[in-house]
């Protein structure tokens, strides 16, 4: 029992970490692609081909690059995260209403006073339904981590498997999916209760 | 690099094998999954009720992670393609059916009325105004479905299913990066190549009328 | 032809159609009108039944509807509903032809009957038939709907208020059209609307409905001439008006909307100005707003292009009266001199307005039905 919570508390420090890099150069790459007229389809392509690339698949080849172990992990989550994060910050600046903008030039705001007093604060409801997605998404993707020697619940469901133990199988999973749960639950409150406050 | 040729030269049929397993296994779960998914998703479209809690738990189903399923796959069925294919088609299911019945509900109302009054039987109605206006969504299930499943298949590798994920995973344990780089790369490959054909058949079979206004 | 004995429909609680009854005959053009609520979209769809009443019975030429099956009931019914119900994933030749093909029409019929009824809208089957809905504009749409209807040749058309999502202009064209196709195809329409200006210009019978009952039920002359209760009246608003026509001078018919021009304006100033206000003839006056003559689109086209003011080139014939002579005298010189229109002045010789053939027919109008409210 207390292993399986140290698996919990692992595989969400994992999935923290990612997803705090992710949500970082996720609405990074968003505001460069509204900047950058040319770059929008560029980048948003690009992150959809990523994360059209399999699981296994992604991580075994950052595996000869980082190494066995949990920052190969860590680095492909970040990257699968990055395509709902990316999207819901390009098209979440890109949906404010146009007076609003032309209001903000109006009044003389530079380019990043703009960013950060108006778009970003009006897009945040929708950045953040995109760090929610990949929050929930990240949580089941890392279990995977274990096949290239990642820490988290992963680990006892591959031992699981391993010894024919559907115990074990189950003592993994049912916390995974728990907390895929409970993170989508939070996070859509969470999600309505900014939306209700920006209008 | 010229030892990495030799390697694909040396390793050329298992690696085509691999592959076509690979394809296989895909196109057997997201045909089993189509057959399944879209006469249920249709059907739930005519009882709402239902297909609210169907969908709720289709919902939780999807968050149970594929490594799980297998998992269980092996330690019920067995070694072997068959406990793959079954769990690789649950999973293709899902993505399907949600958009099938998103598809026909979204239809707009009046189409259905306008179908109505002029005299459809509601068999008539499904096939010529519902499906051919959901047609698109449907296809877009699918195509999450594929992109999925090849991504899950290679996981099937380790219940012993073959495919590409037999070489990723030998790759892992006798620590072979060929092995890995031609394993990973396919794997990307095929589900980038097969993700964009199959929005390639999409827009093609969307009538020209649905997509003047974008 | 169509026969309603007793009809009665409650929704929940809501008596929606209450103990209604009434006979519309072949050919006849029936407009359901009323304040929103009153019933008449719940009527016309128990024709179709695409919703049934609870009690009392439907007829049509004899026959219970109710025995018989929904499916062929709506193939001998055309239906044409407000918001067009066009299907986006068909061209508009498949559109026209679902009924036919429903009923097994042999391919060649199919076509012939589309080219057909796509050249009484004036819209070239060459042209229009591969195109979808989306592709067309709103009025285009809703003739492909109202032929759509009629492809299979039901002796019956409903129509749920097919217009109202139109423009004013082209709102106007396709009530004309569909008015014209009626007495050349003569169908039986059943037609509801919530406008009184569609209903008086369409209907053969206006039946009036309230509350699920039937306040009125008569043709648009004498709903003007008796309307049965206050609540028509308000209805009908302006449109019951004007006491003696006798009496009344062409001020009060004289059309104010007047295209006039200065003298001092050049003359491809004038041009634009016909052309945005879609006239061929502008009067011309000096600085003083008096009559200074009248320029007509042939005059500018004959002359070429000539530089210079347009009062060079005005041409003095024209017809003025004085604002306060009778009408009928109006009417009547108009008539006599054959012109387009009269001028209208008052004692300043100011140019107030016109008299054409338009302010002839509104003052007709008000003749016949405006005297007796």
């Amino acid at each position: 029992m207390f292993s399986i919570l140290n698996y919990t508390v692992e595989h969400l420090y994992i999935v923290f970490i990612a997803c705090v890099f992710s949500a970082i150069i996720g609405v990074m790459l968003g505001v460069i692609a509204y900047w950058v007229k040319y770059l929008d389809a560029i980048i948003l392509t690009l992150a959809d081909i990523i994360q059209t690339i399999p699981s296994l698949a992604l991580l075994a080849m950052l595996m000869l690059i980082f190494g066995l172990g949990n920052t190969t992990l860590i680095a492909g989550l970040v990257l699968y995260s990055l395509l709902p994060i990316i999207r819901n910050t390009y098209t979440g600046i890109q949906s404010i209403a146009p007076h609003i903008k032309e209001a903000a030039i109006g009044m003389g705001m530079s380019r990043w006073q703009r960013l950060f007093k108006i778009e970003l604060p009006l897009a945040f409801p929708m950045i953040f339904s995109g760090v929610k997605i990949a929050t929930v998404t990240a949580i089941g993707i890392s279990v995977i981590g274990v096949l290239i020697g990642a820490g988290g619940l992963g680990y006892p469901i591959y031992r699981g498997i391993q010894s024919h133990n559907p115990g074990l199988i189950l003592s993994g999973a049912i916390p995974v999916v728990l907390l895929a749960l409970l993170f989508d639950y939070i996070m859509t409150l969470l999600e309505k209760k900014i939306t209700v406050i920006k209008k | 690099m010229s030892e990495f040729i030799t390697f694909l030269l040396d390793n050329q049929r298992m690696i085509f094998q691999s592959l076509a397993i690979h394809i296989h296994l895909v196109i057997v779960a997201v045909f089993i999954g189509c057959l399944i998914a879209i006469p249920i998703g249709t059907i739930l479209s005519r009882y709402q009720k239902t297909a609210k809690m169907v969908l709720g738990v289709v919902g939780i189903i999807q968050t149970i992670p594929g490594l799980v399923m297998l998992g269980f796959a092996l330690v019920f069925f067995g070694i072997g393609k068959l406990p793959a294919v079954i769990v690789l088609a649950l999973y293709a299911i899902l993505p399907i059916l949600t958009n099938t019945y998103i598809g026909i509900t979204e239809v707009d109302k009046h189409y259905k009325e306008a179908a109505r009054g002029i005299g459809m039987t509601s068999i008539q109605i499904l096939f010529k105004v519902e499906l051919p206006l959901a047609l698109s969504a449907i296809i877009s299930g699918i195509k999450i479905s594929t992109v999925y499943i090849i991504s899950w298949a290679t996981l099937a590798a380790l219940i012993g299913a073959g495919g590409l994920g037999d070489l990723i995973w030998t790759g892992l344990s006798t620590t072979n990066d060929h092995l890995i780089i031609v394993g990973a790369m396919l794997a990307a490959v095929i589900a980038v190549l097969i993700g964009a054909a199959i929005g390639y058949i999409q827009n093609l079979v969307t009538p020209r009328g649905l997509k003047v206004r974008r | 032809m169509i026969k309603f004995s007793g009809i009665s429909k409650s929704f929940g609680k809501s008596k929606i159609i209450d103990n209604l009854s009434f006979e519309v005959k072949e050919g006849e053009f029936i407009v359901l009108i009323g304040p929103s609520g009153c019933g008449k979209t719940t009527t016309l769809k128990m024709i179709n039944r695409l919703i049934e009443p609870d009690n009392g019975s439907i007829n049509i030429e004899g026959v219970d509807i109710s025995s018989v099956d929904t499916v062929t009931l709506r193939r001998k019914i055309g239906y044409v509903i407000q918001q067009i119900g066009l299907f986006p994933n068909m061209t508009v030749e498949e559109n026209i032809c679902i009924v036919p093909k429903l009923l097994k029409w042999e391919k060649e019929k199919c076509i012939e009957r589309t080219k057909e009824l796509l050249e009484l809208v004036s819209m070239p089957y060459d042209q229009y038939g591969k195109k979808y809905p989306t592709e067309l504009s709103g009025g285009q749409q809703q003739r492909v709907g109202v032929l759509r209807a009629l492809a299979a040749q039901p002796p019956i058309v409903l129509m749920d208020e097919p217009f109202g999502a139109l423009d004013p202009l082209t709102r106007d064209a396709l009530q004309d059209e569909v008015k014209a196709l009626q007495q050349k195809l003569n169908k039986t329409i059943i037609f509801v609307t919530h406008d009184m200006d569609e209903a008086l210009k369409m209907a053969d019978t206006i039946i009036f409905m309230d509350k699920g009952k039937i306040l009125q039920m008569a043709s648009p002359e004498e709903m003007l001439r008796k309307p049965a209760s206050d609540i028509i009246r308000e209805f009908m608003g302006k449109r019951i008006a004007y006491g003696n026509s006798q009496d009344l001078s062409a001020e009060a018919f004289m059309n104010t909307n007047v295209v006039k021009t200065t003298e001092n304006k050049q003359t491809f100033e004038c041009l634009e100005l016909m052309k945005r206000k879609k006239v061929n003839s502008i009067i011309v006056t000096n600085n003083n707003n008096e009559f200074r003559g009248i320029i007509t689109i042939e005059d500018l086209k004959k002359r070429g292009k000539i530089e210079g003011p347009i009062g060079n080139i005005v041409n003095e014939d024209a017809e003025l009266i004085h604002k306060d002579i009778a009408a009928k005298e109006a009417f009547e010189r108009l008539i006599e001199t054959k012109r387009d229109y009269l001028i209208v002045v008052d004692d300043e010789k100011q140019i107030i307005g016109i008299i054409n053939k338009t302010s002839m027919v509104k003052a007709l109008a008000d003749a016949l039905w405006g005297d007796l409210a």
